[in-house]
């Protein structure tokens, strides 16, 4: 698989997809969506689709899809050699979502969720498909969220498809005849496993080992505290958004605190107490709210206080000696 | 609030060389409570690309610790120029009166001393996930500027008809 666009901007993230097989722009099609790389605190996100005519369902079968995600990475790459043999049947296309594009989503106002993404490229994909020409009529999804609520999501998108999605359809489906949904994981994998092994830090640095890439993974941790930077934080290798990163950040790097984060800290301490409604005033008798006792003595004689206009523009006056 | 007093040195010679390279400077929408370098070669420029917003106005998008950053190539408004200040130690206030129990009145103002270590007329200006604007509180802030001049400058002369 040549990555060569993604590994050029690897902070960015990158379509590839095979050509459409002539016999998939005619005869209807089965189409699986998967993805690698979910869970890891480093590297791509890669969501993949794998699709064939129906009535062949069967040699794809025999190709050795089912049940993927127990295959070592040489017996993956040789996988995705077959598939790519048999390029006149099966098709193929995948997109890497950069870590960096993760981070970015997670903290963007309103925040956009890792569910979200997923579901974003799923889209896309399924949608490249069919403007390409593929003659898709089947999907099979592994499920990212309630399966439900994403079923009638695909649907409303996709009327014309005949929607499936569930927990596990790759272990669930190889019975039925459906192995379009291994394939794709591993299209999806040997992707992300490729964009890793040629990781070229942009930043300029050499990272070492990395390990898994997983947060539980002790090799992966040391990689996280080596490669911090007190400013800027770790290189775009690394997913921020993670609370394994998250967390290394705070302990390790310097303070840094956001407007927006920082309003809804002091919100939540400038929100006062229920029972400064029930306390007595300072001159005696209940909070009424009556004519007498003003505001009931809550402040003391108000400070002078800037025009808002300063205040709004966060402007404060300096008096230079 | 307590005031702020300043001594403020622009004698520097640095200061004669104005910076015009606006990927030098970046305002960044954040508060990171630290002094000193930051490699930006390394960890920020090679993230920097050139977009076209919805109406077509060039603008730029990073990220700064993985929060996406949304940025426009700015002027220091004309007539004035950008310094960038270096604080030596401050004087902390002594807070009169707290032996009898009430605060006091009167704060005493911190005292800073701030010496200007070079100039620029061009920045970057960067927002979290929003275009820069003129909603931005930067952008309302310059209305100073133009009010301060009505209001303390001189008056304009005036000719009868």
């Amino acid at each position: 698989m040549d990555l060569s666009e993604y590994n050029s901007n690897n902070f960015m993230n990158c379509h590839i997809d095979s050509a459409v097989p002539e016999v998939c722009k005619t005869e209807p099609c089965v189409l699986g969506v998967d993805e690698a790389g979910r869970g890891p605190v480093l590297g791509p996100m890669v969501y993949g689709i794998c699709y064939c005519p129906v009535s062949r369902n069967e040699d794809l079968k025999v190709l050795g899809a089912a049940d993927s995600k127990t295959l070592t990475e040489a017996q993956r790459e040789k996988l995705f050699q077959s598939i790519h043999e048999n390029n006149d049947y099966i098709g193929w296309s995948i997109e890497v979502i950069s870590p960096t594009f993760i981070s970015n989503c997670m903290y963007k106002r309103p925040k956009v969720s890792l569910n979200e993404v997923s579901h974003n490229s799923a889209i896309t994909l399924i949608r490249r498909a069919m403007t390409a020409g593929a003659n898709i009529t089947q999907v099979f999804v592994d499920t990212v969220g309630p399966p439900e609520k994403y079923q009638a999501k695909l649907q409303e998108i996709f009327p014309t498809l005949d929607i499936t999605v569930s927990k596990k359809a790759d272990a669930l489906y190889p019975s039925q005849g459906v192995s379009s949904v291994p394939g794709c994981v591993v299209c999806a994998r040997v992707a992300r496993d490729s964009a890793l092994a040629a990781w070229q830090f942009p930043e300029g640095i050499e990272g070492g080992t990395w390990g898994s890439g997983y947060p539980g993974d002790a090799i992966t941790k040391n990689f996280l505290q080596r490669t911090l930077d007190p400013v800027f934080g770790f290189p775009s290798l690394v997913r921020f958004s993670w609370s394994t990163a998250e967390s290394i950040l705070q302990t390790k790097g310097v303070p840094v605190t956001w407007a927006e984060e920082e309003e809804a800290d002091k919100e939540k301490k400038n929100t006062p107490s229920v029972l400064q409604f029930f306390a007595r005033q300072a001159g005696g008798g209940r909070m009424n709210g009556s004519e007498e006792n003003g505001d009931g003595g809550r402040r003391g004689a108000a400070a002078a206080q800037r025009h808002f206009f300063f205040s709004d523009r966060c402007l404060q006056p300096l008096q230079c000696l | 609030m307590s005031s702020v007093v300043a001594n403020i040195d622009l004698s520097s010679e640095s200061l004669k060389s104005i910076t015009s390279d606006a990927s030098h400077m970046q305002y960044i929408p954040c508060h990171i409570e630290f002094d000193g370098e930051a490699n930006l070669n390394k960890y920020f420029t090679p993230f920097v690309q050139k977009k076209l917003d919805e109406s077509h106005e060039k603008c730029l998008t990073s990220s700064f610790r993985g929060y996406p950053l949304c940025g426009k190539q700015m002027k220091v408004p004309d007539n004035f120029v950008g310094v960038v200040m270096k604080e030596s130690k401050s004087v902390e206030p002594e807070n009169a009166n707290v032996s009898n129990g009430e605060a006091s009145d009167v704060v005493e103002p911190t005292i800073k001393n701030l010496k200007g270590v070079c100039a620029f007329d061009q920045f970057t200006y960067w927002n979290w996930d929003r275009q820069p604007g003129h909603a931005d509180k930067y952008q309302q802030a310059l209305d100073w500027l133009e009010l301060s001049l009505e209001i303390h400058g001189d008056l304009p002369v005036k000719t009868e008809q």
